[in-house]
């Protein structure tokens, strides 16, 4: 391996960004830095804390469209599927990014209440999870695509089991129904799943569960105590040494770093 | 083989036999080549770009395609997966697959198109959530994502806009006014937004700018062709707009071929 003649690209959500870590030893300590790190390359990290997987495909198109150097290997940490983003100039609790990144969760936290009754009226009655797992799919495709067309290997992770979630569930309770529409939708994702894992063995989320979420569950690792529902960052150690371990069997990964 | 898409204006709404009166097959028969229009009624931009990807990543047979031709459809439509029927028009008809509802502010009146349910959730989705910004990144990111598969592939590329009312959505929402009014919030998206638009070569604009040819709709209205009673160009239009295609293609010297392209980035995308 060379010594930082390659960078390798990640992007994500907080998960990828290093929420819960200490902000002054963030970029240092979080996953993507402690891997680039044990393989010798730099590393180019575009994760924002409460990304939609929206987000996350946009700046990756981007990112890599307009690459001086293309990376030698890309590792897509895929956040929760029901995330949305919306450009909002009405306020500003999310001036710092682009486009606002919301999430079921932070609903309750928006400012405006007319907006905060709209998003709950939407998580409520108009998303659904066929809809965040559909939409999480699509952009894994495209993602596969970007990156397969530059020939540089993408490893797709997620940072919870919320797609394998979505996705078993989805799939188990339906597999018997007569409904045409939920047939149809069962179709299109399996066929999205199919060429998926069958035209990359680095994408979990679906019939391989593994997620940085499942990682700490496993291994029994602590939250952080700064970020409620972040790993700390033994966490992040851990999860760069699973990717480690991952890729340092895979002698065509091994050969490009 | 060309692969279309895009929205009723695509598909031949209100057409009697849309197969044989859309546009694409008209432009399909001077051409000489088989058509495959994957368009659908009332179509997002969300779905047109779905479906094109579930096509171009090679899930289905892509060892004749020699192009894409796609007309964007309106900013403001969204995909949600609707697995209750809950809209007339699935009801109604077998024209669009009825589990991917195509939403649009129009479909919330009560009227025999509407939605079905969740007016109230919808209302409030058009009005404190969506926005024209959100509508034009999506659109413009799929824009020029396509292009760049389609360059990948090496398959020839056109995109339009199926209606001139997109072109007046882009200019007030990017009017120098609003950018002096939200500087920097509105910059942020603007600019990438037109880095990627003028990026686009003309034949993947058409109808987007005054300079790239009419809409489809834009056409129709201009040559007084007769409108469906839902406002949908009649088969005089559809055939006048199938040749005026195939017009613009051999001025511009457009080539629908297998591997005609020499793609600049990237190793190429398998077949």
């Amino acid at each position: 391996m060379n010594e930082k003649n390659n960078y390798i690209y990640v992007n994500g959500c907080s998960y990828t960004y290093g929420i819960g870590i200490e902000v002054s030893e963030q970029r240092q300590k979080r996953w993507a830095t402690l891997l680039s790190n044990k393989l010798g390359t730099d590393v180019l990290n575009s994760a924002c804390p409460g990304s939609s997987n929206f987000r996350i495909s946009r700046h990756t198109y981007q990112d890599i469209l307009t690459a001086d150097k293309l990376p030698s290997l890309g590792i897509i940490m895929w956040s929760d599927g029901p995330r949305q983003e919306y450009f909002r100039p009405q306020e500003n609790e999310y001036d710092w990014l682009d486009m606002a990144q919301v999430t079921p969760q932070g609903v309750g936290s928006i400012k405006s209440f007319f907006h905060r009754d709209a998003f709950e009226s939407f998580f409520s009655f108009i998303n659904s999870e066929q809809r965040a797992l559909m939409h999480t799919i699509n952009h894994m495709l495209s993602v596969e695509m970007l990156f397969k067309a530059h020939n540089i290997p993408l490893i797709h992770l997620q940072f919870k089991s919320n797609t394998n979630r979505h996705y078993r569930h989805f799939i188990e309770t339906n597999k018997d129904t007569n409904s045409r529409p939920l047939r149809n939708v069962m179709k299109h994702i399996e066929a999205c799943v199919g060429y998926l894992e069958k035209n990359n063995p680095y994408v979990y989320g679906f019939n391989k569960d593994e997620s940085f979420g499942k990682l700490m569950h496993d291994k029994q690792l602590p939250f952080s105590t700064i970020s409620l529902g972040h790993p700390e960052h033994t966490c992040h150690e851990a999860m760069a040494e699973w990717i480690y371990d991952l890729i340092k069997s895979d002698n065509d990964i091994i050969k490009r770093l | 083989m060309i692969l279309l898409n895009g929205c009723s204006f695509t598909y031949g709404d209100e057409l009697e036999n849309p197969d044989k009166e859309r546009w694409g097959t008209h432009l399909g028969e001077l051409l000489g080549k088989t058509i495959l229009n994957k368009s659908a009624p009332g179509a997002s931009n969300s779905r047109i770009f779905r479906t094109t990807m579930g096509m171009l990543s090679g899930m289905e047979d892509l060892s004749q395609l020699e192009g894409v031709i796609i007309m964007w459809s309106a900013f403001e439509r969204v995909e949600m997966i609707s697995l209750h029927a809950e809209h007339n028009y699935d009801r109604d008809s077998n024209l669009i697959n009825s589990q991917f509802l195509q939403m649009s502010p129009s479909r919330i009146s009560k009227n025999n198109r509407s939605i079905t349910r969740n007016w109230q959730a919808w209302e409030t989705f058009y009005g404190e959530i969506y926005t024209r910004e959100t509508g034009i990144v999506n659109t413009i990111n799929y824009m020029s994502w396509v292009k760049w598969i389609c360059d990948q592939l090496k398959v020839t590329c056109i995109q339009g806009w199926f209606h001139e009312g997109n072109r007046v959505t882009f200019a007030k929402t990017f009017s120098p006014a609003r950018i002096e009014q939200l500087g920097p919030r509105l910059t942020r998206i603007y600019e990438p937004v037109i880095k990627k638009f003028n990026a686009l070569p003309p034949q993947c604009k058409l109808g987007a700018t005054e300079n790239d040819g009419p809409t489809f709709h834009e056409f129709t209205m201009k040559n007084n062709f007769k409108l469906m009673p839902r406002e949908h160009p009649g088969p005089e239009a559809h055939k006048a707009y199938g040749e005026q295609l195939f017009n613009y293609i051999k001025n511009k010297n457009i080539v629908f071929e297998q591997d005609m392209y020499t793609p600049v980035i990237g190793t190429n995308l398998p077949r």
